[in-house]
């Protein structure tokens, strides 16, 4: 018999061995020809089996079923093309995509918007999608809103073909409003005369403690979202050469503080514990609670559903000296860099940003398509609730986006909306919070800009 | 040379025992049995737990942001953090206060329980599956329940403070109150600590208590000469643990509070996962975390140095 004696020094250096080598396997990149597909060229489309995968964010179940016809409609329109989606939870999407691009495996094509398309942007890990939107016979760029590819337009390069659009407007309770005795919002955004002063006006009359017990019953507005109101101020987180942070300005302490007062001096607007007690921005109007509060298109969608609900939009109000803003987010889709085929991604991104898909988005998701034509047709406009809903779509001249640097969601978490967040609940005043603020705003530009 | 030692150098000590004894066949069958336990374990440990540990070393020292090539800048991490971070030293200041109050209270709650626990009472199996059940439920579906808890409006917590007439405080939507609920809410796992002491009184020989019953002891007296005493190596694995699990906090102020109102709940574990995550600062995040490593094994081994002084080991001289 054999003596085969194992040592301990021996079994560690084995364990050693095997362990290095399970490390260096699983680093190592996997698939994917960078190369190709970063210089834009792509690699030339054959009748080879493919397998496209399209990475989303958000994972309820009528998004799953959008994209499910997305990639049947790819498979069905390239028989060689095995065609799916890849839907993670919103909060797992950077890591997720993050993580694809580094091990070498990223998605065919990608969800992007005003927060992840200047992250990936300012990582260099999108593609430019004009050469190929050039090099294609049947693709133009002009039934997209105008404004939409001009603000998504980054020194001459766009990453990302628009898909929907959100412009914030007022969400409003008609039934609060006929018994508060108020007419409906205006509808034009040209209307000069909704103004911060009026908004005010009309919050605080529909603000009410119906039971007399001394707690508000009604609360006249809600703004789950500050920045949109900074913009409309005529503020704005960063300066206008973007090196430094732009809330020390007259007009972005102006309009904090505007906002600030509306819980804190008018208290027309409820608190954090009171809103995380009953829900949120939407369960509070569905629920009677809250009359007027900001958001988005995706507003439309819940809101419908909801039977025997009386509601309406109006165009967001405009501060004194300011001409109207459209504050809106749009999402998209765009081609990493290091995809199998850049050329069989892009055919993917045509499908996920055709007319039908847009449809899809009027119909089935409640945004506004980003096609102009699909948004003032009946798919959109023309759906009965809410009855204005041109009010959407007219914000369209107006529009604006939050600042597309790269490191700007750091900025917001890190730097900005903690010390807001304690001058909205009164801690602070405004002026020490983004006395607070703009040190850490102008670190981390130095750092981005490498001053 | 004296016999014994002749003996030892016959037994393996001495010129020709630097060579290992040859194992017999049992032996080395349970050597190999042993080690092919331990293996999983092993290979475990070194793959997902030391080559990361290390690697995270490295990162450190680079400013990485996952996609582009890590950026050698030597210890520029740890200068920032350091010297020009004022929310790393907000997060250590709010992690030192959390495990400050959290262990000591904990321990001494956990205690309590198991001694009371350790009697004769009707129903303890009961009231220890209830003590021990808050340990067992998922920390999110927790966390979530003391979202309620704390809320200043319609929480329980506030419903209670009032029946006294007193406005209770805003709890985690304040910077001042964030903290101390955060606190308060740890004590809900104290079950596991009860469990773990309760093991140890249990291997605590009756015979000692008879003892000092006999001699006239009272219960103050056992307890400080005895039970205190007989339960020191488990009340220093208790501690270890507590300290090592408070610093890693994490769930609950990600889930709760996020961090605020105003950064008053910013853990360091939990500023560690926004610069890796959220901001994708990997070089930056990996120096942090070995900052935390760093605090946590010194604070682990002057805990164990100290224990020489005041645990006492059954069968070993000296001690307490």
């Amino acid at each position: 018999m054999t003596d085969q004696n194992l040592s301990r020094r021996r079994f560690l250096q084995g364990s050693a061995l095997v362990a290095g080598g399970a490390f260096v396997a699983a680093c190592a990149p996997v698939a994917g020809d960078s190369g190709a597909a970063e210089s834009g060229e792509g690699e030339s489309m054959s009748e080879e089996p493919v397998e496209l995968v399209a990475q989303y964010w958000g994972t309820r179940p009528e998004f799953i079923e959008d994209r499910e016809i997305l990639a049947q409609r790819m498979s069905e329109k390239f028989p060689n093309v095995t065609a799916s989606q890849n839907s993670v939870p919103g909060g797992q999407y950077g890591e997720k995509v993050l993580t694809a691009i580094a091990a070498g495996t990223p998605p065919d094509t990608m969800q992007l918007n005003h927060r992840w398309e200047p992250f990936f942007r300012g990582q260099e890990a999108l593609l430019n999608v004009i050469p190929f939107a050039d090099a294609d016979g049947e693709f133009t760029f002009d039934v997209f809103y105008p404004r939409i590819i001009e603000l998504g337009t980054n020194e001459g390069q766009l990453v990302t073909v628009p898909r929907g659009w959100n412009p914030f407007v007022i969400y409003y309770n008609r039934a609060l409003f006929a018994e508060a005795g108020l007419d409906d919002l205006p509808t034009s955004w040209e209307t000069d005369t909704w103004t911060w002063d009026s908004f005010l006006e009309t919050a605080q009359a529909l603000t009410n403690d119906s039971d007399g017990d001394g707690r508000t019953d009604v609360y006249g507005m809600f703004f789950p979202y500050w920045y949109p109101f900074l913009r409309l101020g005529g503020g704005d987180v960063l300066s206008d050469d973007q090196q430094s942070s732009g809330l020390g300005s007259p007009e972005a302490l102006a309009a904090l503080q505007w906002l600030a007062d509306l819980r804190l001096t008018h208290s027309v607007s409820p608190t954090p514990a009171e809103i995380e007690g009953l829900g949120s921005a939407q369960d509070l109007f569905t629920a009677g609670r809250v009359a007027m509060f900001t958001a988005g298109a995706w507003g439309i969608g819940a809101l419908t559903r909801v039977e025997g609900l009386d509601w309406d939009v109006g165009p967001l109000p405009r501060a004194a000296g300011q001409p109207p803003v459209g504050y809106t987010q749009y999402y998209g889709h765009g081609i990493p860099k290091g995809t199998q085929s850049a050329d069989w991604s892009w055919e993917y991104l045509k499908i996920i940003s055709d007319e039908e898909s847009n449809i899809t988005v009027a119909q089935t998701i409640g945004d506004v398509p980003a096609m102009s034509h699909v948004a003032e047709s009946e798919h959109f406009a023309g759906l009965p609730k809410p009855p204005t809903r041109q009010v959407f779509i007219d914000s369209a001249p107006h529009m604006q986006v939050w600042p597309t640097i790269a490191p700007i969601t750091e900025i917001m978490d890190r730097a900005v909306t903690p010390e807001l967040n304690l001058a909205f609940v009164g801690e602070k005043s405004v002026e020490d919070a983004v006395a607070a603020a703009g040190p850490m705003v102008d670190e981390i530009l130095a750092g981005f800009w490498g001053n | 040379m004296s016999s014994s030692q002749a003996q030892a150098d016959l037994a393996g000590n001495g010129r020709a025992g630097r060579r290992r004894p040859r194992m017999s066949g049992i032996a080395r069958k349970e050597a190999i049995a042993g080690y092919i336990a331990i293996s999983p374990w092993l290979l475990g440990f070194l793959i997902f737990q030391l080559v990361p540990i290390l690697a995270a070393l490295y990162i450190s020292s680079t400013e990485w942001r996952i996609l582009s090539v890590p950026e050698f800048i030597g210890l520029r991490n740890f200068d920032k953090l350091l010297f020009n971070d004022d929310l790393f030293w907000q997060s250590i200041k709010v992690t030192v206060i959390y495990v400050i109050f959290r262990v000591p209270f904990s321990a001494m709650l956990s205690l309590a329980l198991a001694l009371l626990m350790n009697q004769q009472l009707a129903g303890r199996r009961l009231f220890r599956t209830i003590y021990y059940l808050p340990a067992v439920i998922p920390l999110v579906a927790v966390s979530m329940m003391w979202i309620w808890i704390f809320n200043p409006e319609y929480g329980v917590m506030n419903s209670i403070i009032r029946v006294f007439g007193i406005e209770g405080p805003q709890w985690i939507h304040s910077s001042r109150w964030a903290l101390p609920a955060l606190i308060i809410m740890s004590l809900w796992q104290v079950g596991t600590g009860m469990v773990i002491f309760l093991a140890g009184l249990q291997g605590i020989p009756a015979h000692l208590y008879e003892a000092a019953t006999i001699d006239g002891a009272n219960t103050w007296q056992k307890f400080l000469s005895i039970t205190l005493p007989m339960l020191s190596p488990v009340v220093l694995f208790a501690l270890v643990m507590n300290v090592i699990g408070s610093f890693q906090i994490f769930t609950q102020a990600y889930i709760m509070t996020g961090g605020g109102p105003g950064n008053a709940t910013l853990f360091l574990v939990l500023y560690i996962y926004r610069n890796a995550f959220e901001w994708f600062h990997m070089g930056y995040a990996a120096a942090l975390a070995w900052v935390l490593f760093l605090v946590v094994l010194i604070i682990s081994i002057i805990m164990l140095r100290s224990s020489e002084r005041w645990v006492h080991y059954e069968g070993r001289m000296g001690g307490a």
